[in-house]
């Protein structure tokens, strides 16, 4: 438990939180302004209940990308700083120790992202939505999930690739499961061999997009697809597996 | 006891995981999807309200329809208020919204619901297989294609050959922009004036063209303007005023690169004969074009 509060500690003196928080306030404002007469189905995207499914995948990709960013360095910094010999020293097994510095990654997503739904929160309060305030709280858990499966992964893979390697597939990965519909779509236009190929590694690519689109059915009121949610938990927990079974050399 | 301790949480994890997996098993949506069931669903709702949109005999129902993955195909058979589906390798590779034919039975092949939205076409698929089963319906019920000359154009053959014209654009662009009239809230012109201008215009436009171009531009006009008309008339039902203006009307009258100038084009004419006379699809079997028809009420006037 020590080793998680010390390593949320640490990302908060580095000030990450201040500027997730801009950031969050700026994407809102930005989509809170006067759209013009862009319509979705016939209503006009100003209308806040449309907006809302739009923010949340906008919302989440920034709190995954700040996911991103903030747990890339975490495990390999620990090791440079040889701070790992005096957890050994206190008989602290290399999984647990792992586990303990991705669940800091994993809370200080948590917060980051906290901070960007209470902005949206707020805009919908001022646009005079208060009445899906409980279902935006609720789209929050989504948001949870989203940046477990990134901080999670990014942090198994850290232990045992360079950063600039971990950070290059965890940016396709993410890309790809955020755009995930996009690519889809080309895997549909291409046939053959090829074709087959490309639909099955698609299938590996976590599935983001589906996440933020649960979440905006929530709002809705549409209907949730549970197995969306299931399939982002076995994504966490098989990289977990990662986290309990891959070894550094330097411990 | 610290040992023990590990193996205790390391089984708990196991566990866990396999729980995890058997409910992302259990919960794989196999055959049809349920948002392509919705779909269909909302084809079926929209018919109760809607009907055969003046076309006698025309029901979407009647035509299976097939959602495709691009390596399966999940058929839909209405029958009375329920429904059977099966599975089959996909008819079509890649992303196809088409009719197929199977011995004499035409059938529906659409994208899935999950495809088609990525594609961020403007139109739902309900809408979609509204436009493919009316090409169902005309060529089962007016065996449309088989009547079809074997020499016509293709579609991007034709197109390519009026976009490389000067004159023969510039006077489809006229066509376009006359019959947009109807579609203007703002235009308080008679619809036998239009209809009129109209026709002045395309005799003269016919005499440019040969007859090859002629035939095929009729044909496509006639099977794709009234696949489009079904489709944006769903749209307004389903979405209102706003939403078929915005993705139909709103630039139908505008002269396009490409095959699409044949949807716009149809589908204002349809527009313009429901204007001349409602009752006009009640008697139309698909035998003539539809400036033809036009232009019967033109004379007839």
């Amino acid at each position: 438990m020590e080793i998680v509060v010390n390593v949320v500690k640490e990302k908060i003196r580095k000030k990450m939180l201040y500027i997730t928080t801009i950031l969050g306030i700026l994407v809102v404002m930005l989509f809170s302004t006067d759209m013009g007469s862009l319509t979705i189905g016939g209503k006009n995207i100003s209308d806040y209940y449309v907006l809302i499914p739009i923010l949340i995948n906008v919302v989440n990709f920034l709190a995954g990308a700040i996911s991103l960013a903030m747990s890339i360095t975490t495990i390999p910094n620990e090791y440079e700083r040889r701070t790992s010999h005096l957890i050994w020293a206190r008989g602290v097994g290399q999984g647990k120790y792992h586990i303990s510095l991705a669940m800091g990654n994993v809370i200080v997503s948590w917060i980051s992202g906290m901070i960007l739904y209470l902005t949206l929160g707020v805009f919908a309060i001022a646009n005079g939505y208060s009445n899906i305030l409980g279902q935006i709280f609720v789209a929050t858990l989504f948001m949870f999930i989203y940046t477990a499966i990134i901080s999670v992964m990014t942090s198994a893979l850290s232990i045992k690739l360079p950063a600039v390697v971990t950070g290059l597939i965890m940016i396709m990965l993410f890309v790809g499961g955020a755009f995930r519909s996009i690519l889809l779509l080309v895997s549909a236009v291409l046939t053959g061999f090829g074709g087959t190929v490309v639909k099955r590694i698609i299938k590996l690519i976590p599935d983001l997009a589906g996440l933020s689109r649960q979440a905006g059915n929530l709002v809705q009121g549409k209907a949730v697809d549970a197995h969306v949610i299931i399939m982002g938990l076995v994504i966490i927990w098989i990289a977990g597996l990662g986290l309990i079974f891959f070894r550094r050399k330097e411990a | 006891m610290k040992f023990r301790k590990n193996v205790l949480g390391y089984s708990l994890y196991m566990i866990m995981g396999a729980g995890l997996v058997l409910s992302g098993f259990a919960t794989t949506e196999r055959g049809l999807k349920e948002d392509d069931r919705r779909e269909y669903d909302r084809v079926v709702e929209d018919f109760d309200e809607l009907g055969n949109l003046g076309f006698d005999g025309y029901r979407p129902m009647d035509y299976k329809v097939a959602f495709s993955n691009g390596e399966k195909d999940f058929v839909l058979d209405y029958n009375g208020g329920d429904y059977e589906v099966s599975e089959r390798d996909a008819v079509y590779q890649g992303l196809v919204g088409s009719i197929y034919q199977d011995g004499d039975e035409f059938q529906v092949v659409v994208p899935e619901y999950e495809t088609w939205t990525a594609t961020g076409s403007s139109s739902q698929l309900s809408a979609v297989i509204w436009h493919e089963s009316f090409h169902a319906y005309q060529n089962t019920k007016f065996n449309v294609l088989e009547n079809s000359s074997e020499d016509g154009l293709s579609e991007t053959e034709l197109a390519e050959r009026i976009d490389g014209d000067d004159k023969k654009r510039e006077l489809y662009a006229k066509e376009l922009e006359i019959l947009s009239q109807i579609a203007d809230e703002e235009n308080n012109c008679d619809a036998m004036d239009i209809a009129l201008e109209y026709v002045t215009v395309e005799s003269e436009r016919d005499a440019l063209l040969d007859e090859v171009e002629n035939t095929s531009e009729d044909f496509y006009e006639m099977v794709e303007g009234t696949a489009y008309y079904v489709e944006s008339s769903v749209v307004r039902y389903e979405n209102g005023d706003v939403a078929c203006e915005k993705n139909y009307l709103e630039n139908a009258g505008e002269y396009v690169e490409g095959n699409a100038k044949y949807y716009h084009h149809g589908m204002l004419e349809c527009m313009l004969l429901d204007e001349l006379d409602p009752e006009w699809k009640d008697s139309y079997n698909f035998d003539c074009s539809l400036s033809d028809v036009i232009a019967s009420y033109v004379n007839a006037k």
